[in-house]
């Protein structure tokens, strides 16, 4: 499965020559031109990285970073990199701090762009790879899910238009196959390995 | 504050000249007028006051108790003698009588005996009177006695003679008319001597009692009289001493309440309170100098943080500057490299078309760079350059419609739209610069807007001739705390993190007005949009260079 990378640039000249290469590269590139239109795209498309630019108008990258940090725990295993020709000490500080994964000085060696970005996605690959192997169905998914959203079984019942015995069977398979005992033990490790959002 | 510190000044300066470096010579403790000196002398005034008094009244008693003396020794002694004088006479009278009547021979004997007896007792009365002095009357009268004394006492002594012999008739006859009449008259002249001497007496008396009555007079005046010198001596002291003391006491108690705007009096004075005023005027000028250094301590600590705060300030635009000039050439920066790296991917399947788009779009990015050089360098010179405007008449619309068209070209994407009302044909000004100018406001009014959002360039004539241009745009707006530092050199909106830009357009568009005696407005709200509002004169003043 190709990797959806986004890429928040306000050149667009910039955007398209990364775009060309992270295509070639073998990722699946969506690009946004200002901050605000970067945000919603973050929203909309759910990319499994985000490469911003600081200086946009309308919204800059940092209020984007700070936006989606609002979010947690949505997005929060999604690699955020700052991509800016802002080299100074003070902005980058400011970009870590606020939770930037990497901080990249333009002009961009797209090389070691690809480790940066392989690199953070190798994290994520590994969870997927687990998820993978714990398997659960679509049915369990969907239990867990408002199981850790802290409803009830009869609640979950009428959510998901099913009787409570089928959701008390979909949770305990659930736990079953995370190798837990009860459903709080199995919500928390669902999120933790992000099968789940809670 | 200034003003006590001005009055403050003003007094020191003034009794400068008392107490400068002539105070030190001008110690003469003990000197011709030195509060000991004062009190000893005033000291030694009482005391001969109380001795003078003394010796005066003694003096006078001493007058009192000699006429009483005189009373006693003279008048009263006269007045005892001439008793005496008088008994003896008598006596011998009567013995001169029984004489007479005595027949036998041993009572003539006995008569004769005691009568010269009596004769010698007369006669010690007489010596001891004439042995005391007397007035000049009293001796007259005594002489006159004694004179008649004398004959009597010879009459008396024939009496005797007669009746020793026996004629006792002749004798009695003799002693009843001439020894009588003698008798008579010494006895008449002693008593006028007792009267004479009695009313010495008496009037002796009086003048001792009219001595006594002045000499009470006399002392009493002598009392008031240094009663008054002593209530001088005190009313002295307490104005030249005490006084003066409490005052100075008073402005010592003022100081120590920091009140330095005093004016200590004495200082002029030769005695231990003038060197006292001396030293408390040396004192207050220490306060005073010393209130003077606080505040020049303050002043220049606050020039200090002043400057370090215009330090920090500049180093702190410095570095915004230097981020964004160092922003503006990594961009273009970033699209060389990139293509370049494209390039080398792509080195074995390129088309000749391919290769001349990269290639032409490689020059078009090193076209913005250099021209983010000539700009920076053009603002540079502009700024560290004296600025030279180069006026010529210009048509203003068309140069609006020219930056406008400029910045749509620009900016893709841009919603500039132009309201021109009724304009001058032509106006007299530096076109480049105005250029420059009115391209700064539209540059930014687009980069603090989102993409499409309209930026309006309305433009009218002012009344009385001039430009007005208004550049509004609905971006981020401008906060409230930037404002005053808008215009300044390197300064950059605190919202404008992470937009590109140097700090100095703004500046020059504030110089390049200021060199066409111009001036600018801003309207914003943040996060509403700003409005620049731009006065440009018709122009026809001479050209100025700026400072």
């Amino acid at each position: 499965m190709r990797k959806k990378i986004l890429c928040i640039e306000d050149d667009p000249e910039t955007a398209s020559l990364i775009a060309e290469e992270f295509e070639e590269r073998g990722y699946d590139m969506a690009l946004a031109h200002d901050g605000q239109a970067g945000f919603s795209a973050v929203l909309k498309l759910h990319p499994d990285i985000v490469l911003c630019d600081v200086s946009m108008p309308i919204m800059s990258g940092f209020e984007v970073l700070d936006r989606l940090t609002e979010l947690t725990p949505r997005f929060a295993s999604m690699p955020f990199i700052f991509l800016t020709a802002f080299g100074d000490r003070d902005n980058q500080l400011k970009g870590r701090r606020l939770g930037a994964d990497d901080y990249v000085v333009k002009p961009i060696d797209f090389e070691i762009l690809d480790t940066i970005i392989s690199g953070r996605l190798a994290k994520v690959a590994r969870t997927e790879l687990w998820s993978q192997q714990i398997d659960l169905g679509d049915r369990e998914v969907e239990c867990l899910t408002w199981a850790a959203r802290g409803k009830t079984s009869t609640e979950i019942a009428q959510i998901i238009g099913t009787s409570k015995r089928n959701v008390d069977f979909h949770i305990e398979n659930a736990c079953r196959k995370l190798n837990v005992a009860t459903r709080v033990q199995a919500a928390v490790k669902a999120v933790t390995g992000r099968l789940i959002e809670p | 504050m200034s003003v006590v510190i001005r009055q403050a000044a003003r007094g020191a300066n003034r009794s400068g000249g008392d107490i400068g470096s002539p105070a030190a010579p001008r110690i003469r403790p003990g000197g011709p007028r030195s509060i000991r000196i004062l009190l000893s002398a005033a000291s030694l005034l009482f005391l001969l006051l109380v001795i003078g008094l003394g010796a005066f009244s003694m003096q006078r008693l001493s007058d009192v108790n000699r006429v009483s003396d005189e009373i006693r020794n003279q008048w009263l002694q006269d007045i005892r003698l001439i008793g005496d004088l008088n008994n003896y006479m008598s006596d011998y009278r009567a013995g001169e009588g029984t004489h007479l009547l005595s027949n036998t021979a041993a009572e003539l004997a006995a008569g004769e005996k005691e009568i010269a007896a009596l004769n010698a007792q007369v006669i010690r009365a007489q010596r001891s009177y004439e042995s005391q002095p007397h007035e000049a009357a009293e001796q007259r009268l005594y002489d006159e006695f004694a004179r008649e004394w004398a004959e009597y006492k010879i009459i008396a002594t024939q009496v005797l003679a007669l009746s020793h012999a026996g004629a006792k008739p002749d004798a009695v006859a003799m002693y009843m008319t001439a020894s009588r009449r003698a008798f008579d008259m010494a006895s008449d002249t002693l008593g006028r001597l007792t009267d004479q001497t009695v009313a010495g007496a008496d009037e002796a008396s009086a003048r001792a009692a009219g001595a006594y009555l002045q000499d009470g007079r006399l002392i009493v005046a002598a009392m008031v009289v240094a009663t008054f010198l002593v209530l001088a001596i005190i009313i002295y002291i307490t104005r030249s001493v005490s006084r003066p003391l409490l005052g100075l006491a008073r402005d010592m108690h003022e100081l120590a309440a920091h009140s330095t705007n005093i004016s200590i009096r004495g200082t002029q004075r030769d005695d231990e309170i003038g060197e006292m005023a001396r030293s408390v005027a040396v004192f207050r000028d220490n306060a005073i100098a010393l209130v003077q250094s606080q505040h020049r301590l303050i002043e220049q600590t606050a020039a200090l943080e002043e400057t370090l705060e215009k330090e920090r300030r500049m180093t702190a635009q410095q570095r915004n500057f230097v981020a964004m000039t160092s922003h503006e050439f990594r961009t273009p920066l970033t699209v060389i490299d990139a293509q370049a790296q494209r390039l080398i991917k792509l080195k074995d399947r390129l088309t000749p078309n391919d290769l001349l788009e990269r290639a032409t779009r490689i020059r078009s990015a090193v076209t913005r760079l250099t021209g983010i050089m000539d700009s920076l360098l053009g603002d540079s010179r502009l700024l560290d350059e004296q600025a030279v405007c180069h006026p010529c008449d210009f048509d203003p619309a068309t140069l609006l419609h020219e930056v406008c068209q400029l910045h749509r070209e620009t900016s893709r994407g841009a919603d500039i739209r132009e309201e021109f009302g009724e304009l001058p044909s032509t106006m007299h000004g530096d076109p480049k610069l105005l250029f420059g100018l009115f391209s700064n406001l539209l540059s930014n009014a687009v980069k603090y807007s989102a993409a499409g959002s309209p930026v309006d360039v309305m433009a009218r004539t002012k009344p009385g001739g001039g430009l007005l241009v208004h550049v509004r745009d609905h971006g981020i707006g401008i906060p409230d705390r930037d404002r005053a530092h808008l215009f300044e050199r390197y300064y950059r909106g605190t919202n404008a993190v992470g937009v590109a830009g140097s700090g100095v357009g703004l500046h020059l568009v504030a110089m390049v007005l200021e060199l066409h005696g111009g001036a600018i407005e801003v309207e914003s709200r943040a996060g509403e949009g700003s409005t620049f509002i731009v006065h440009l004169p018709a122009g026809d003043r001479a050209p100025v260079r700026a400072d």
